[in-house]
């Protein structure tokens, strides 16, 4: 009797997955389902009706006037915490800092980019409040900030709070990149006849440049989704779009839920279109620099 | 005079116990392929690296052309240099890596891209000026690197062991290129290898080095054939040792197990009586009918 020997090879099952399950199970609870059910509810009226309503809405002020004030703040973090963040990065790439300055950077960074919300506000309050203790120390020194109209409850002054926590994390999303730069570039651009300066400008600031921009994309979500740091510290008077959609699901005055989940869907289209380009630059960073 | 000189050249690293390269002098003539040869470590690159100014000597003085180079920075030199891992920098097409040099030497459009388009016609790469180095296999992004190292006019090429990185059918076509490449030019070219046969095939000299001192300095076949170390014979070549009694050292006559044999060239520091270890290659001996003289 002939037999038959299956070729076919036989399928292991692959422990690697088991280690992604909280991770797909994460994404499918807290991504995949709210945001289906974020942009249901945002064409549902009150009793679950269909309507655009919650869609038009979204051009009645304040709220386009929220949007773009949000889109402001984080995109100036996001540059001046982006350039803040790389020009520190490049110092330590550099390797003139004192030895002990390495490790003190990145430990800094990976607090302070983790450290937001109301204890920042609070921090910042005790310190460049009104009343605060740099406040008192520089008018002690004779330079009252407020008095030339700095504000810590303003665009300025919000800016400079998200600041604290934006340039650490450029600087470590931007550390390895840098360090991916190989030192044989420089020596074939230096062996080729290039300064110092012709190295950066042709060949290792336009390398870093995707990851630079793609970094900077993401301090824009980062800050684009900051709620708490925001509302601790200025309360309702800079309406960001994030205290916006606050006002609406708390219903203090406003209680418009499925406007809220409109305003939501806006934020993470614009969150999206943040992702998409930051994963194309990766890309292409990491073509070049693996 | 010769083209290149390296005079008492010494290197030791911070904090190292021995030198990397001690008491390194050598004269290199104008369009002469000499390989530095040796096992890892031996310094030959750190060597190379001092020609190209990457590394500073400790002591001593490197001469080309007649200039005392030693103090000049990388980018005054003049000297194309070709590394293991390419380093094309890869956010420019073949024809901008190409032509990166001739651009921050700040030469005009139209001279770049002639000389651009000669230098594609030299290593056969007319086509693909356009791609991107991550869309070149391993072979072809050694011709543009090599390209490019010689689009500036150096006076002087230094190769990194530049085949070490690809598989050995196309090391093979592609270190005949190079000499091809450095004969047509007539350019004057250090090689650095660990590579034996690389180096006894391309080179007009090669330099054997080892723990940072030169062992020997001549042509492939002198090395080969006539090592005056025992380091250089085992590293160059398989060989047998073996224990002989010197017979007659005019005639180069030894005994191995009471049965005379002839070197073939007087042995200098012996005498007869002595006993002296010879290094013998495999591919040269030869059976002969009882009776003949060999």
């Amino acid at each position: 009797m002939a037999t038959t020997i299956s070729t076919a090879p036989r399928r292991h099952f692959s422990w690697v997955w088991l280690g992604l399950t909280p991770f797909f199970l994460f994404a499918i609870l807290f991504i995949l389902l709210p945001s289906t059910s974020l942009f249901i509810d945002s064409f549902r009226d009150g009793q679950g009706n269909f309507t655009l309503a919650n869609i038009t809405g979204l051009t009645q002020s304040p709220i386009p006037e929220s949007y773009w004030l949000s889109i402001r703040i984080s995109a100036v973090t996001a540059i001046f915490g982006g350039i803040l963040g790389f020009l520190l990065a490049y110092s330590r790439a550099s390797g003139n800092l004192p030895r002990w300055l390495y490790p003190v950077t990145l430990t800094f960074a990976a607090v302070a980019s983790n450290f937001a919300g109301v204890t920042l506000a609070f921090a910042f309050v005790n310190t460049l409040g009104r009343t605060g203790f740099v406040t008192a120390v520089l008018k002690g020194l004779g330079l009252d900030i407020y008095g030339f109209g700095f504000n810590l409850y303003s665009f300025l002054g919000l800016s400079l709070t998200y600041m604290y926590f934006q340039f650490p994390l450029m600087l470590l999303i931007m550390v390895p990149a840098i360090e991916g730069l190989k030192k044989e570039w420089r020596e074939a651009a230096e062996n080729l006849g290039a300064s110092t300066f012709q190295y950066w400008l042709r060949v290792g600031f336009p390398l870093l440049l995707p990851s630079i921009l793609a970094t900077m994309l993401l301090l824009f979500g980062n800050a684009f989704g900051a709620y708490a740091t925001a509302f601790a510290l200025t309360g309702g008077r800079l309406n960001l779009i994030t205290i916006q959609i606050g006002a609406q699901m708390r219903g203090d005055v406003l209680h418009n839920v499925n406007l809220g989940y409109a305003m939501a869907l806006g934020m993470v289209l614009i969150m999206a279109v943040s992702l998409v380009g930051y994963t194309y630059l990766q890309r292409i960073s990491e073509r070049w620099l693996r | 005079m010769a083209f290149l000189e390296l005079t008492n050249v010494r290197k030791v690293f911070p904090n190292a116990q021995t030198p990397a390269v001690e008491d390194f002098n050598l004269n290199v003539n104008a369009g002469e392929f000499v390989s530095f040869l040796g096992p890892s470590g031996c310094g030959k690159t750190t060597t190379l690296r001092m020609i190209a100014g990457f590394e500073t000597a400790t002591s001593g003085s490197i001469v080309m052309d007649g200039r005392d180079i030693t103090p000049i920075r990388p980018n005054q030199r003049n000297i194309g240099m070709v590394f293991q891992s390419y380093a094309l920098f890869p956010n420019m097409n073949v024809a901008d890596n190409i032509g990166f040099g001739l651009k921050v030497g700040g030469k005009s459009k139209p001279e770049i891209k002639e000389r651009v388009g000669e230098m594609l016609a030299l290593i056969k790469l007319e086509e693909l000026g356009n791609r991107y180095p991550y869309q070149l296999s391993g072979g072809q992004q050694q011709r543009v690197a090599l390209a490019r190292a010689i689009a500036i006019r150096p006076q002087l090429l230094l190769l990194d062991e530049p085949l070490s990185a690809l598989d050995a059918k196309i090391r093979l076509s592609l270190r005949n290129e190079i000499r091809s490449i450095q004969r047509q030019l007539g350019i004057t070219t250090v090689y650095v290898t660990h590579d034996q046969e690389e180096a006894l095939s391309l080179s007009d000299r090669v330099v054997v080095m080892n723990r940072g001192l030169i062992e020997q300095v001549g042509p492939p076949f002198e090395i080969y054939n006539f090592p005056t170390t025992e380091f250089v014979a085992s590293f160059v070549g398989t060989l047998n040792l073996l224990k002989v009694k010197v017979i007659d050292p005019a005639t180069g006559a030894i005994q191995v197990d009471g049965q005379t044999f002839f070197t073939g060239r007087p042995l200098v520091n012996h005498a007869a009586g002595e006993t002296a270890q010879i290094a013998l290659r495999p591919g040269i001996v030869q059976s002969r009918q009882h009776g003949a003289r060999r």
